[in-house]
């Protein structure tokens, strides 16, 4: 039992209940699906971002456990001012009885928000989906079990009294040319579908699932990229003003999506990032799952640069806004990026100075992120 | 203070299937406008645009289509004036309309040195990161497929060379559902040739404008390397816009589409019996949207009244299961809505493989409540099993079906669906102080007809899956094209007597109404829809 922020007793409802899963150590198999540094880390990441950022006044965090593999020793979770926490391993046993306590907590109310992350290897046959965890070895070793059926456990998370579900899955979804041949019931569901326990209150199910082929991770050694682009999104990039322009700030599980993949797409044209994309759940629910401290405004990615490539003379490039410079850079033959990131706003200035001569262009920044080129 | 009018049009180079499609308008004001956000729906192409009244001032302007691409242009607006504002896409194919095609091709990876097609035919020059569709629509061009027609009657599949119906936009495929008019239960198919993968087509289509169904080859992403995958678009002007942005998972796009879009998908599904396949098309994507009330009790009807559409009973199964849908003046307790929802699923069983992925999602959600739960209304295995393996054979990510089993045989057998134990054996109650199952208890594989294990293992050995298509490929094949001959000459007899019955049906039907006083039509609002029934 890891629990990273321990349950009150008695425990306050309605909650949030968050459990955090990454999976970076294989056996070896015969699919070739290798061990991966980088879900460890993404799970630290997210849960890291839940314990300090995550902001629900409807539902306040009230318990999170986190239960990581790494593929070299295990390794401590520092919580924020306290001291480290000894995660346990993300195998099928500690799974099952993570998900218990998870869903026991859950379920102590309607108005309750259950939050799963799992980052991983996974599978993907058909509509079939399966989240391989720490001990897997493919059909060969007959240890097909270590694995979780998501497909139907996200439909036995019905039973969950909790009406609020959020699941975020970053793995890349293969489907190896071997695991056509294997069973159709291989792994376990964990918490099987059931009609007769169903709540009568239908549930909003949403979540951000990877749609991505085998290039999903990113380095061996950071936090993925479908994670990074999360974190950037829950961060500001991701944030929507739909009844307050400019003014008020939500992060709904509907627009999440959208500005993850615009997050996603400007890794790709900035950095030459491999193409990756995130889908929705299907019968997803409009979710606010994150509400920003009001007053506070989110800052985007921005990067400017110029039309001509290669560039002709060094430029430097400038921002300002009322007449006042907020971010520059002398004169080099590369785009930029101003960092920190700057906030919204509807009145930047961008300017570019080549060769004596200065180019300007007003600019709106608003989320997900801009590329202006001049 | 008066008001300000945005014209906002969305101009593009259109192809065949760009008329399609449609944007997703959000307009932030600028200037301390207090009415917030404007957010509509606009359509792509050369018409006239979309007015909306906005409060002068600044106002931000973004256009954004299914593949994610967006286009933005600042407007100051005046009082009582109009401003036009048209946002220019680029020179893009159909990348635009659906995002998961465009995630298909551009994720794909295709070395052109080892692919078969000549890239210099190609009709027009692509941006680099564009290159793989044209590579997919060449390849379409030459990829060896074949047109099946199933008789619901035999329960066969035959080959046919008929192409006369088939037209062509560029290098695709496209079905002219009025040209290509299907007698109700006879089904076509395009399988992509020597390999298991079959595409079921959306036909017969009977649209209220002249609808065409194209077919796309795009790579793979599931297969192996430079494998193809088949997919079907319904380029209905009303119906494409919404799937387009709920398969490209545009929530925001998808739930702007329900007060004027899903209008129309009550529409179509209120149409059922005119087009059956719009109707349970409308139907799903009102499931999506989430939009319960709009359904009505509609779906039990579709169910009921089309006699040859699995998607129908699919969809009644889940709406009686999850919502309690039961038929007008009647209640269901929970038995009941079990008991009604695994007749359902028996039902769709005997009809075969639905037409839309999610129909068969919808299936298998229904069998698995039913499967676990401690009740008498289990799913027959059989048609468990079946369901299960659907569920895993159906492409993801493509809203009409596409199917792939462990080899040709086995996709053949899924599509041809179960056929319980008729009639139905009444519910199983355990014997008193018998402990209930709480598992499924072992199923038999519906391809291989052996219980679990033994499927298992025979799945698990190498001659499944690539090794089996390449073996049934490589086999000589002159028995079996006489014997298809004579299986299509059957069903072509079979086709005409059909539509020979239909006209019959039709002219006599258009007699007796005409002799009617003319009926109280139906408003198709919520009270008057709910008096509807064929």
């Amino acid at each position: 039992m890891t629990y990273i922020l321990d349950p009150p007793n008695p425990t306050p409802a309605p909650a949030t209940h968050a459990l955090v899963i990454g999976v970076g150590k294989y056996m070896p198999n015969t699919w070739q699906l290798p061990d991966l540094g980088s879900p460890p880390l993404s799970a630290e990441a997210f849960a890291r971002w839940m314990l300090t950022e995550y902001r629900n006044p409807l539902a306040p965090l009230a318990s999170m456990e986190v239960l990581w593999s790494p593929p070299a020793a295990p390794a401590p979770f520092a919580r924020p001012g306290a001291s480290q926490v000894q995660v346990d391993a993300a195998t099928l046993t500690n799974v099952e009885q993570a998900i218990g306590r998870w869903f026991a907590l859950c379920h102590q109310s309607v108005d309750n928000v259950a939050v799963f992350y799992f980052c991983g290897h996974g599978v993907k046959r058909g509509l079939d989906s399966w989240l391989l965890l720490e001990g897997f070895a493919g059909p060969a070793k007959l240890n097909l079990d270590d694995a979780l059926k998501f497909t139907d456990f996200l439909l036995g998370m019905d039973k969950c009294l909790a009406r609020k579900q959020i699941y975020f899955i970053d793995s890349c979804r293969d489907t190896p040319a071997a695991a056509n041949n294997v069973q159709v019931n291989f792994g376990r569901t964990i918490v099987t579908p059931d009609r007769s326990a169903t709540p009568g209150v239908l549930r909003d199910v949403a979540g951000l699932v990877s749609a991505a082929d085998r290039s999903a991770f990113g380095a061996n050694n950071e936090v993925s990229r479908l994670t990074q682009a999360l974190l950037i999104a829950l961060r500001g990039a991701g944030w929507d003003d739909r009844t307050h322009p400019w003014t008020e700030w939500l992060v709904s599980t509907d627009t999440l999506v959208t500005y993850v993949n615009a997050l996603l797409q400007y890794e790709e044209q900035v950095r030459g990032a491999p193409f990756q994309r995130v889908q929705s759940l299907p019968d997803s629910a409009n979710i606010i799952f994150h509400y920003p401290a009001p007053g506070t405004m989110p800052t985007v990615p921005l990067l400017i640069g110029l039309n001509a490539q290669p560039y002709p003379a060094p430029t430097a490039f400038a921002v300002s806004r009322g007449g006042a410079v907020v971010a520059q850079r002398p004169p080099m033959p590369a785009d930029w990026e101003p960092a920190p990131q700057l906030e919204v706003a509807h009145d930047y200035v961008v300017s570019a100075t080549s060769g004596g001569q200065t180019v300007q262009k007003p600019v709106v920044l608003r989320p997900a992120c801009r590329i202006e080129r001049l | 203070m008066g008001m300000g009018l945005i014209r906002l049009s969305v101009d593009k180079v259109t192809s065949f299937v760009d008329a399609i499609d449609a944007a997703f308008a959000d307009l932030t004001p600028l200037s301390g406008q207090k009415g917030g956000r404007v957010q509509a729906m606009v359509p792509v192409g050369k018409a006239a645009g979309k007015v909306m009244e906005v409060e002068p001032g600044d106002w931000l302007v973004q256009a954004r289509l299914p593949s994610g691409e967006v286009f933005t242009q600042r407007v100051s607006v005046e009082e009582g004036r109009e401003e036009p504002v048209t946002l220019r896409a680029s020179d893009s194919s159909r990348e635009t309309r659906s995002w998961p095609t465009s995630l298909s091709y551009a994720a794909a990876t295709f070395d052109a040195t080892r692919e078969t097609v000549h890239v210099s035919a190609i009709r027009r020059s692509f941006p680099r990161h564009k290159k793989t569709f044209a590579l997919a629509e060449a390849r379409l061009a030459t990829e060896p497929y074949e047109l099946l027609l199933w008789d619901p009657e035999s329960r066969q599949f035959t080959s046919s060379g008929d192409w006369n119906a088939v037209g062509r936009a560029g290098e695709e495929l496209a079905f002219d559902a009025e040209q290509f008019n299907l007698p109700p239960g006879v089904r076509a198919f395009i399988q992509l040739r020597d390999t298991p993968h079959i595409l079921s087509l959306p036909l017969p289509w009977h649209g209220e404008k002249r609808t065409y169904v194209q077919v796309q080859a795009v790579p793979d992403l599931q297969g192996e390397e430079g494998e193809m995958t088949l997919r079907a678009f319904v380029l209905d002007p009303q119906l494409a816009p919404v799937i387009g942005f709920l398969d490209a998972s545009d929530l925001a796009a998808a739930r702007m589409l329900a007060p004027e879009t899903a209008s129309f998908a009550k529409r179509m599904l209120y149409g059922k019996f005119r087009n059956p396949l719009a109707g349970a098309a409308g139907a799903l994507a009102l499931l999506r949207l989430r939009e319960y009330t709009l359904l009505h009790d509609w779906p039990l009807n579709l169910a009921a009244g089309v006699q040859w559409l699995p998607d129908g009973a699919a969809i009644a199964a889940w709406c009686t299961l999850k919502l309690g849908m039961a038929a007008e003046g009647k209640t269901l307790d929970a038995a009941g809505r079990a008991a009604e929802a695994r007749s359902h699923v028996h039902t769709a069983a005997a009809r075969g493989a639905p037409y839309f992925a999610r129909s068969v999602s919808l299936l298998h959600h229904v069998c698995l409540l039913l499967q676990y739960a401690k009740t008498d209304a289990r799913v027959d295995d059989e048609v468990a099993a079946w369901v299960a393996s659907l569920h895993q054979s159906v492409k993801p990510d493509s809203f009409v079906a596409s199917y792939e089993g462990s080899s040709i045989d086995e996709t053949k057998l899924l599509l041809a669906g179960v056929r319980p134990p008729l009639p139905e054996a009444p519910p199983q109650r355990p014997a008193p102080g018998v402990a209930e199952p709480t598992k499924p208890r072992p199923v038999k594989s519906p391809a291989t007809g052996l219980p679990g294990g033994q499927a298992e293992r025979r799945r698990q050995s190498p001659t499944s899956k690539r090794a089996k298509v390449k073996k049934t490929a490589g086999k000589p094949k002159p028995q079996r094209r006489a014997a298809a001959k004579r299986s299509l000459a059957a069903i072509k007899k079979k086709i005409a007597a059909a539509k020979k019955r239909a006209a019959a049906a039709k002219k006599a039907a258009v007699a007796k109404a005409a002799k009617r006083k003319p009926a109280k039509r139906s408003s198709g609002r919520a009270g008057g829809a709910r008096r509807e029934r064929a």
